[in-house]
C-alpha cells in the first residue's frame, strides 16, 4: 500500500495547521526545557539532605 | 458475541476514563476560583500530582480499545472529529506541562503562563470530549464510506454543546468534590461552599439533557425496548441526587464516589443507548458503523481479551496503590518537600 493510497480524508490545510502547532508548540517546550536544565546546572548540586 | 463484550468494554473505559480524569479536570478548571494564593494553587497541583497521569492512561486505552477492537470506527472516529481531537491533544500536551514547569522558576509571572495552561488545558477536554460524545450519541453525517462529511463546526450544534455543557459541570463538582476530600482549612471551605451551587447547576442541566436526547437522538429506543434497561438511568439518577445528600452532610468521600456513579452512569446511558452503533450516520442510519460492520476478527478480539483481562486487573492495582500512598489529606506542610511531578 502507498502512502497516497492509505492517506485519510483529511483536508491538507487541516493537517498543515496542525503540523505547524506541532513545530511551534515543542520547539517552545524545548527552548524551556533547554533553559531550565542550563538553570540547573549553573546552580550546582544540591547538598545532601537528612540520611541520604 | 466478542462484538458485544467489546462493545461494552469500549463503553467502560469511556466511563473510567471520564470519572477518573473527570476529577482532575474538574479541579483544573476550578483552580482560580477557589485557590486565591500562591500556596493554595501549590496545594492544588499538589493534591493532583500523583493521579492525574495515572488517569490519563484510560484514555489512551479507551483510544487504543477503539483502534484494536473496531478499525473501521477508528478511521472514522479519528479522521472525521481531527480538529477537535487535536484540539485536546495540544490542550493536553500544554496542561501535563504545567504540573512539570510551574515551581522550577519562582515568578509570579512565569507561574501565570503554566497556571493558564493548566486552566485551559482543563477546560478544553472537559468542553470538547462531551461535545464530541453528545454528538456521537446524536450522529454524525457520516456517508456510505464512513467518511465524515462535515467540519469542527458541524459538532457546535445546540445538542453538542449542551454535552459539552453537561461534562464541564460534571467535571467541576467531581473536581471541587477532590478537593474537598483532599484538603482542609480555606481550600476545603471554598470547595464545600461552591459545591451546593455547582450541583444545582449540574441538576439542571442533567435534565435539560435527558429531555433533549429524547428529540435529538434515537438513544431512548434501546430503553423502550427493553424497559428493564430503565435502571441505568434511575441508579444514575439516584446517585446525582445522593451528591447532595452526601454534600448536606459533609461526607465527602461518599459524595465523590457516588460523583463517580453520575458520571459512569451518564456515559453508560449514552452507550447502552447507541448500541449495536459506534458511531450513528445522522445521512442514512443504514451507513452507521456498529460493533459488528466495523469490527476486527474473532481471533484479533479473543486475544485481546486474554490480553485486557492479564493486564486491566494490574493497572488498577498499581492505581488503587497510588491512591492508598497518597491516601492522606494534603497541607502547607506538604509542599516543603516537594520534589516536583
Amino acid at each position: 500500500m502507498k502512502t497516497k493510497d492509505a492517506v485519510s480524508p483529511i483536508a491538507a490545510s487541516q493537517v498543515g495547521t496542525t503540523l505547524a502547532a506541532f513545530i511551534v508548540v515543542y520547539a517552545l517546550l524545548g527552548a524551556v526545557a533547554f533553559y531550565l536544565i542550563a538553570k540547573h546546572v549553573r546552580r550546582g548540586p544540591e547538598p545532601v539532605r537528612g540520611e541520604g | 458475541m466478542l462484538e458485544t463484550i467489546w462493545f461494552l468494554l469500549w463503553g467502560v473505559l469511556w466511563a473510567v476514563y471520564f470519572m477518573l480524569d473527570g476529577f482532575d479536570l474538574g479541579l483544573g478548571t476550578l483552580m482560580p476560583v477557589v485557590a486565591k494564593t500562591d500556596t493554595e494553587r501549590r496545594l492544588v497541583y499538589h493534591v493532583m500530582g500523583p493521579f492525574w497521569d495515572c488517569n490519563e492512561v484510560w484514555l489512551i486505552t479507551a483510544g487504543g480499545v477503539t483502534f484494536a477492537a473496531f478499525p473501521t470506527t477508528y478511521a472514522t472516529m479519528f479522521s472525521g472529529l481531527y480538529s477537535a481531537l487535536m484540539l485536546i491533544l495540544f490542550a493536553l500536551i500544554v496542561r501535563g506541562v504545567s504540573f512539570a514547569f510551574r515551581d522550577e522558576v519562582n515568578s509570579p509571572r512565569w507561574k501565570c503562563v503554566w497556571d493558564t495552561c493548566l486552566v485551559v488545558g482543563s477546560f478544553l477536554p472537559a468542553l470538547l470530549l462531551g461535545v464530541a460524545f453528545a454528538n456521537i450519541f446524536h450522529g454524525l453525517p457520516i456517508d456510505k464510506d464512513g467518511i465524515y462529511q462535515g467540519t469542527l463546526f458541524t459538532l457546535l450544534n445546540p445538542y453538542g454543546l449542551a454535552g459539552g455543557i453537561l461534562f464541564v459541570l460534571l467535571f467541576l463538582v467531581h473536581g471541587a468534590l477532590w478537593l474537598a476530600v483532599k484538603t482542609s482549612g480555606d481550600l476545603h471551605d471554598r470547595a464545600a461552599k461552591l459545591l451546593p451551587k455547582l450541583w444545582a447547576a449540574l441538576l439542571v442541566m442533567a435534565v435539560l439533557f435527558l429531555l433533549a436526547s429524547l428529540r435529538a437522538t434515537f438513544l431512548y429506543d434501546n430503553y423502550f425496548a427493553n424497559p428493564a434497561l430503565f435502571l441505568i438511568l434511575a441508579v444514575t439518577v439516584a446517585a446525582l441526587v445522593m451528591i447532595r445528600v452526601y454534600i448536606a452532610k459533609a461526607s465527602w468521600w461518599r459524595a465523590w464516589f457516588a460523583s463517580s456513579l453520575t458520571i459512569v452512569g451518564t456515559t453508560l446511558f449514552g452507550v447502552v443507548g447507541l448500541y449495536p452503533k459506534l458511531l450513528p450516520s445522522s445521512i442514512d442510519p443504514a451507513f452507521s458503523l456498529t460493533a459488528f460492520n466495523s469490527s476486527s476478527s474473532p481471533l484479533t478480539l479473543k486475544i485481546m481479551l486474554a490480553v485486557a483481562l492479564t493486564f486491566v486487573p494490574i493497572v488498577i492495582a498499581y492505581q488503587a496503590w497510588v491512591h492508598h500512598v497518597f491516601r492522606h489529606k494534603s497541607g502547607e506542610e506538604d509542599l516543603e518537600h516537594e520534589e516536583g511531578y
